[in-house]
């Protein structure tokens, strides 16, 4: 595999530096167990396969008021050591590496589109204001790392839609919130086999992060929805909901950590995460952990896992609504505060709920 | 109290003797002395097994790798409380500030305290245990220590231990159950309700209680017990304070007097909780009585080794007088000696003349012990000595002296009526060198240290004045010379001093009384303590020898406690000190002695229909790893409830959990941790929900504050197949100041459709709530205890009423000074 790493460096035109993360990475990984903690304990990773992997670069990316850019130099100040086996084995590997750059003033829009295999690094520098619409659809293995860097005042709005094949897919992402900034993250999940989400809001004074969220699973399907506020500095706000739905023998497994430092007094954070199952054998996970070392501070998580509420059916269907079309409706609800209005969601989710 | 600080002073005085680690050996938790332990019990083959397979198990088992830092426990010392012959803590020490300042805050003045001693007392009695036990023995009800389960009925116990808390659960558990000692034993037949909850006061009255307690409690169909563990540790220690009254305060680096009366300082002080039989040795002269924990050694000559010829009956052996002087004192520990074995009571050689103590002072000191006062008569301080009319040689003797010494001359008033005569003196000088020298008020005179130090000859000049006045003769038998008086520290000083002159007095006690006179007035007399000693005696069971007595053991008694020991460590060799003038031996494993582990196990079993209740208010002493592993199996419509009120100990691991196996069984817990400084509270609760129509509810309630840390962890769990369950878990923290911190780490596995919902809060006190109170009146500290006593109300409602008003007022305690 180092010949591939050497060779695949050696095509993307990398300093030594790069080639040598990718080096140790994969030292790394070859030493390195796959994960057990807490976001991982119940997800199943046998299915994983690091063997079947093709280096393509095949992200479609339509981009509006910003800068692209392929600076080898800043990448490689970007680069972090992984701290997981799948981690690493992007690191190692990974094929596309676009950095974004939105200038202050700007207003960008920039959509990408995964439909194909993929290992990428993506970085958003942003300064102005972004709006990105991120679209996988894709049907292998796919690991995207993505690391926000918001500057102070900066605004991002990041929309996630998956609507993927069976495949295995790791989406991860990092922001960097300074003082003033705000991020708001959308995200509503429908595909893949495993489908990994990591959001890590990382919360300077006055800066607000959000995360809003949606999973609907059936079949097979196991989600691993993994979402983190720290809060860093004073004043910092977080807003976090996720709302899941789980059919057929559909897993789900949910990390929703608050860590409020020291510093961060003031800060007011909330996380709330309501998953129903919609079969007998529909499974869900939650852990929603709080970690406060501050005391000025207002931190609340909520967490259900409930079934679908029997009498507003009952309701529905005394009122000549077939019982299919009676849930979907109550799921509907359920489902509307996440989806924005976002037609599109709401088309997959039907398509997905009768089916 | 302050009082029992100043009699160690007359106590501690050093004694020579070779190192001597018996105990050394047997360091480390072996397959011997779990066998040992089976052994003593007189177990049967299968607990045995149990014990030594679950040792294996112990050893096999990795500490956890989550939660708080476990490193302080090493197991290597730890085993001390399981293996009595170990070398450990020992000496029998004070309350120390802090937990004394607990009481004076929680408002139990010192009648009170009594009061309290006396309810403690009671419950250590046999008769409360009896009457209780009597009442639900006539409904079936076993209630047993765990040991005596096992013995007496060893189906049942052998049916239900170690099934619901197997050893290999955890590693705590796993040495649990290898060393297991004491705990309840509970079996409720079927549709017995126990309408009072049984207390756990009973489990200490349980021989061989360790560290290591295993409770099992059976609730057959249809029953309902309710079970208060730990009861108010508080009280407990109240109780035993109040015996242990004489007990001393050592500092550390305060000057202790050893080898000899080599001058050496205290290095370490360490304090444990222990929980167990206490020794209470009772030699010749009864108010030099003491107390130690089984396994402290104490220097002694074992009668059985000196003795002349074997005595059947319940006389002592005769002993042969020359092997007794020949024998070497050797350390045996307290909980092996026997009535009549021989202690040894080191004569102070410290000898530091003074010069400007002159002889005649000394004189007149000693008629000042026992006739004089100090007073203030027109505004001048006045020295004061009453003697009898007859006693004219004294007064002449004692006007010369102060003649003498201060160029003064003494007045004397007679006063018929009494039959006295009162000489005085003006003197501002008189009086501030006798207050110095022996303290002022009758019940508080004192000797000065420079003086107890004196060359034994010039000592004997005030022991003469001395006796001259409070002294008496009787000559019965024997002459016996006595000595009374009201102040319990020159009491021993005087036990000391005469020791120097080579004479071993007795001190006894006699109580405070009331006497009627004739005109029906009441004369109050003081407690006091008498000093006597016998001259030529023939056949005297003290013995002298170079430089201690030997003084044989009237009578050794045990009793239980619960709380904290002490001991402490000397600078120098010999690693020795006395308590109340006894030797006995220091401790030897510094490291981790102030650090101790309580790792109980708790199984329950709720059979169809019943109904169990367990509270527990847990307040260790801060360094105490508290690591206890409670679960119930609930059957079919059972309900187990877990009430858990954490307070106390450095770092407690405990989350009790409820298995619900059989449809329709409930399960709840409340659970209160407080968390003050260096303190983590690592609490919560798991509900398994393994059976339909499960329902469960877990409230956790903690507040940190002062650095501490209140960490809940919980765990729903939904198994496959249990439909139409139903949870709700409910965990508020508050944090009182900005070095606290709380974290909340709830598991949910739910793996069948059901009704979860969970909900967590971490915040501070509202400011509107603090301002609305304020506006009406309360300070803030008012207010915010308030407020904290609102925000346990859902767990401490559910808390029987002394336990309620308990933990109220350590709540309030705790908030003291909260507000910065």
């Amino acid at each position: 595999m180092i010949d591939k790493i050497e060779e695949l460096s050696k095509s993307n035109k990398e300093p030594l530096e790069i080639l040598k993360y990718r080096k140790e990475s994969w030292n790394r990984f070859l030493q390195t167990d796959m994960p057990k903690d807490d976001e991982w304990k119940y997800t199943d990773l046998s299915s994983i396969d690091f063997n079947k992997i093709s280096f393509e670069n095949s992200i479609e990316i339509k981009a509006e008021g910003c800068v692209k850019k392929l600076d080898h130099d800043l990448l490689a100040k970007h680069l972090q050591p992984g701290k997981n086996k799948i981690e690493l084995f992007n690191d190692a590997l990974f094929s596309s590496s676009i950095i974004f750059f939105i200038p202050k003033n700007a207003n960008a829009k920039i959509d990408l589109k995964i439909t194909k295999q993929n290992l990428a690094k993506i970085f958003f520098i942003v300064e102005g204001n972004a709006v990105i619409n991120e679209i996988t659809s894709t049907s292998d293995f796919t690991i995207l790392q993505t690391d926000i860097f918001l500057s102070e005042n900066a605004s991002l709005q990041y929309n996630i839609l998956d609507n993927s094949g069976k495949a295995n897919i790791i989406n991860e992402k990092k922001c960097y919130l300074n003082a003033g900034s705000n991020a708001s993250f959308n995200f509503a999940l429908f595909g893949g086999n495993i489908n990994r989400l990591k959001i890590e809001n990382f919360i300077k004074e006055n800066a607000s992060g959000k995360i809003k969220g949606m999973f609907f699973g059936s079949n097979n399907q196991h989600f691993n929805i993994s979402t983190s506020a720290i809060h860093l500095s004073q004043s910092s706000v977080n807003d976090i909901l996720i709302k899941g739905a789980l059919k057929d023998y559909a897993t789900s497994s949910y990390y929703g950590g608050i860590e409020i430092k020291k510093e961060a007094q003031k800060a007011d954070s909330y996380l709330a995460d309501h998953v129903l199952l919609l079969s007998e054998d529909a499974k869900a996970n939650s852990i929603p952990s709080l970690k406060i070392d501050a005391n000025d501070v207002r931190a609340t998580h909520g967490a259900t896992v409930t079934e679908l509420d029997e009498e507003q059916l009952f309701y529905l269907m005394s009122r000549g609504i077939e019982r299919k079309q009676s849930e979907y409706l109550v799921l509907n609800a359920f489902f509307n505060e996440t989806m924005n209005n976002n037609k599109e969601i709401q088309k997959l989710l039907e398509k997905k709920m009768v089916k | 109290m302050n009082l029992d600080i100043n009699v160690d002073y007359a106590i501690k005085y050093g004694f020579k003797s070779a190192e001597d680690y018996v105990f050394k050996s047997e360091k480390g938790l072996t397959n011997e002395i779990v066998e040992k332990i089976s052994e003593m019990k007189q177990e049967p083959q299968w607990m045995r097994q149990f014990r030594l397979k679950s040792f294996e198990i112990f050893k096999q088992k990795k500490m956890p790798t989550w939660g708080p830092d476990l490193s302080g426990i090493d197991f290597n010392s730890i085993h001390y409380y399981v293996k009595p012959t170990q070398q450990k803590v020992k000496s029998w020490q004070e309350l120390p500030a802090d937990i004394l300042k607990t009481f004076e805050k929680l408002g139990i003045p010192e009648a009170e305290r009594q009061f309290l001693a006396g309810v403690g007392a009671q419950y250590e009695s046999e008769v409360v245990y009896h009457n209780i036990r009597k009442d639900l023995a006539k409904q079936g009800v076993i209630f047993l220590d765990m040991d005596s389960g096992v013995r007496e009925y060893p189906d049942i116990v052998k049916k239900y231990f170690g099934t619901v808390v197997p050893p290999n659960d955890n590693k705590f558990a796993a040495l649990n159950s290898a060393v297991w000692s004491g705990g309840s034993f509970i079996y409720v037949p079927k549709n017995v309700h126990v309408k009072m909850p049984l207390q756990a006061y009973f489990r200490i009255n349980a021989a061989n209680m360790g560290q290591f307690e295993r409770t099992l409690i059976i609730a057959d169909e249809g029953s309902f017990v309710h079970y208060i563990e730990g009861c108010l540790p508080l009280g407990e220690e109240v109780l035993t304070s109040n015996n242990l009254i004489e007990i001393n305060d050592v500092k550390e680096g305060q000057k202790v007097l050893n080898s000899n009366g080599e001058e050496t300082l205290v290095k370490k002080t360490m304090v444990r909780h222990y929980k167990g039989e206490l020794i209470e040795i009772i030699p010749i002269s009864v108010s030099n009585r003491f107390y130690l924990t089984p396994e402290h050694p104490v220097l002694v000559i074992k009668r059985s080794k000196v003795r002349r010829i074997k005595r059947k009956n319940r006389n002592l052996d005769d002993v042969d007088n020359k092997k007794l002087l020949d024998a070497k004192p050797e350390f045996v520990e307290a909980g092996k000696l026997e009535k009549g074995d021989f202690l040894i009571f080191p004569i102070s050689k410290v000898v530091k003349e003074d010069e400007s103590i002159s002889d005649e002072l000394l004189e007149l000191l000693g008629y000042y012990l026992s006739e004089g006062f100090v007073t203030e008569t027109n505004k001048c301080d006045t020295v004061v000595f009453s003697f009898n009319l007859k006693e004219i040689e004294k007064i002449n003797h004692l006007k010369a002296l102060i003649r003498k010494l201060i160029g003064k001359k003494a007045g004397e008033v007679k006063i018929e009526k009494k039959h006295s005569i009162n000489v005085y003196v003006y003197s501002s000088e008189l009086a501030s060198l006798c207050e110095k020298y022996c303290g002022k008020h009758s019940d508080q005179k004192m000797i000065h240290e420079s003086i107890m130090m004196l060359p034994p000859e010039r000592q004997m000049n005030l022991l003469k004045t001395y006796y001259s006045g409070d002294g008496s003769i009787s000559m019965k038998k024997s002459i016996k010379i006595r000595a009374c008086t009201t102040s319990k520290i020159l009491a021993y000083q005087l036990q000391q001093l005469l020791s120097r002159q080579g004479i071993y007095a007795s001190i006894n006690i006699r109580e405070a009384f009331k006497e009627k006179i004739k005109d029906g007035r009441e004369i109050y007399h003081k407690k006091r303590y008498i000093i006597y000693h016998a001259l030529n005696k023939k056949f005297n069971k003290v013995k002298k020898k170079d430089g201690y007595f030997l003084v044989p053991i009237q009578k050794i008694n045990k009793k239980f406690y619960n709380g904290n020991v002490y001991n402490f460590e000397v600078l120098n060799e010999p690693n020795t000190y006395l308590v109340k003038g006894f030797a006995v031996h220091n401790c030897t494993a510094p490291v981790y002695n102030s650090d101790s582990l309580h790792a109980a196990v708790v199984e329950i079993i709720a059979l169809p229909g019943s109904r169990v209740r367990y509270t527990t208010i847990q307040n260790w002493s801060s360094n105490v790893y508290n690591l206890v592993t409670k679960r119930a199996f609930a059957h079919q419509n059972a309900t187990v409830e877990w009430v858990d009120c954490n307070l106390g100990s450095k770092v407690t691991m405990k989350y009790p959990s409820i298995f619900m196996l059989g449809e329709g069984a409930r399960g709840e817990i409340l659970s209160i941790a407080f968390a003050g400084k260096g303190q983590k509270q690592d609490a919560g609760g798991k509900v398994v929900h393994l059976a339909s129509n499960t329902s469960s509810l877990i409230t956790s309630k903690s507040i940190s504050k002062d650095g501490g840390r209140t960490i809940y962890r919980g765990l729903v769990k939904v198994a496959k197949r249990a439909k139409h369950t139903k949870s709700n878990v409910r965990c508020d923290a508050l944090i009182l100041d900005e070095k606290s911190a709380s974290d909340t780490i709830p598991y949910m596995e739910i793996n069948e459709k059901a009704t979860i919902t969970h909900e967590a809060t971490v915040g501070k006190v509202g400011e509107e709530q603090l301002f609305y109170l304020m506006s009406r009146g309360l300070s803030e500290a008012e207010a915010n205890a308030l407020i904290v006593r609102g925000f346990v109300e859902p767990v401490a409602k559910e808390l029987p009423l002394e336990f309620a008003v308990e933990l109220n007022r350590l709540i309030e305690l705790e908030m003291e000074g909260s507000v910065g």
